[in-house]
């Protein structure tokens, strides 16, 4: 069955998509997490933290972050009462948003990098 | 202006095997013509077994919903000219087909027993009408213009993947009855539509808006059934 996508629907893709990684995500950030137990393993894995592989990641990461974020703060808004009227121009917006914090945040990461 | 277009048409014809195909027809028509014109064309001059549900004609009884080009639509209400050379139709998605654009209505109909569709007020009747103002009849007013085509509720992700979800004609339909002034069975429409396959379902994705014929704002009408829902105390069935 094909269905013809639009602004809406194509939010609440990305939304649930991005939701589903967070949650695999999580298992990482926790392995992470766990090396704090002695301050040389910390060290070791921070260390790894710096390569520039990592560090892409870590964009892609907040990429899915910031767009899981915004996704939740125009459903948020549109169930305390926003008008559904705006509700497309609300998703643009929060695409531009999203774009523009993600290069910005994206210069200062690799700032620390090269 | 006369134009020619093609229908690519997806037929189910249950005693054949394969039973589904697609069959394409080509047919000149003017631009003031409709995609139903079309297809009573087709049924009247090509195929007479093509099967299709059509009524008014008008986009008042609802009956020629059906998705064209990925897109539920009334017949009945889009105009040839609106649409490429090549026009898909497809019956409704996720009903049950019973022959080519036929499907069975029946599970749509039940979402709408459920939410109680008819008005309950035991106090004795006064000796004229039960008086509304315009103002409360305006509130309700776009939620009556519903003709339940069905195209919402099929163009709903959450009910293709779940066939229990009242789906976005019943839940108007309930806001038609919770949002009336004459209407006193407020806590048990709310029973009715906040259980698990209720409100609290809509992930607001907009589908329903964007194919009613009616052109009703329906996502806007389930967020404010959630309000009062949570006003009211009721969260996922149980107080």
């Amino acid at each position: 069955m094909r269905y013809r996508w639009h602004i809406g629907s194509l939010a609440w893709l990305v939304h649930r998509i991005t939701g589903v990684l967070l949650a695999l995500y999580l298992i990482a950030h926790i392995f992470v997490l766990s090396h704090l137990k002695d301050p040389s393993s910390y060290n070791q894995i921070m260390n790894m933290m710096k390569n520039p592989v990592i560090k892409i990641g870590e964009l892609m990461l907040f990429a899915v972050v910031l767009i899981h974020v915004f996704a939740g703060i125009r459903i948020t808004m549109l169930e305390i009462g926003f008008s559904t009227k705006y509700h497309k121009q609300m998703a643009y917006f929060s695409a531009f948003a999203v774009c523009l914090i993600w290069l910005i945040g994206a210069f200062y990461f690799l700032k620390e990098v090269f | 202006m006369s134009k020619f277009y093609t229908f690519r048409i997806k037929r189910y014809l249950p005693d054949q095997n394969p039973p589904t195909r697609w069959d394409e027809f080509r047919i000149k028509l003017n631009s003031m013509e409709r995609v139903l014109d079309g297809l009573v064309k087709i049924k009247e001059n090509i195929d007479g077994t093509l099967t299709f549900r059509k009524s008014c004609a008008h986009g008042v009884c609802g009956s020629c919903a059906m998705n064209i080009n990925g897109k539920n639509r009334l017949a009945c209400q889009t105009l040839v000219k609106d649409l490429p050379e090549i026009i898909e139709i497809e019956p409704l998605p996720s009903l049950p087909v019973i022959k080519d654009l036929v499907v069975d209505m029946t599970l749509f109909f039940e979402k709408n027993d459920k939410v109680l569709p008819y008005l309950i007020n035991d106090e004795p009747p006064p000796e004229r009408e039960r008086i509304q103002s315009p103002e409360e009849q305006h509130r309700i007013l776009e939620s009556i213009t519903c003709i339940m085509c069905g195209s919402c509720t099929t163009s709903c992700p959450v009910f293709w993947a779940d066939k229990q979800y009242l789906g976005p004609s019943a839940l108007l339909k309930s806001y038609r009855f919770l949002f009336d002034t004459r209407d006193r069975a407020t806590e048990e429409r709310l029973q009715a539509i906040t259980g698990e396959h209720g409100v609290w379902r809509c992930h607001s994705i907009f589908n329903c808006v964007e194919v009613c014929p009616k052109e009703i704002d329906i996502t806007n009408h389930i967020l404010k059934l959630k309000r009062l829902a949570v006003k009211k105390g009721f969260r996922g069935g149980e107080r």
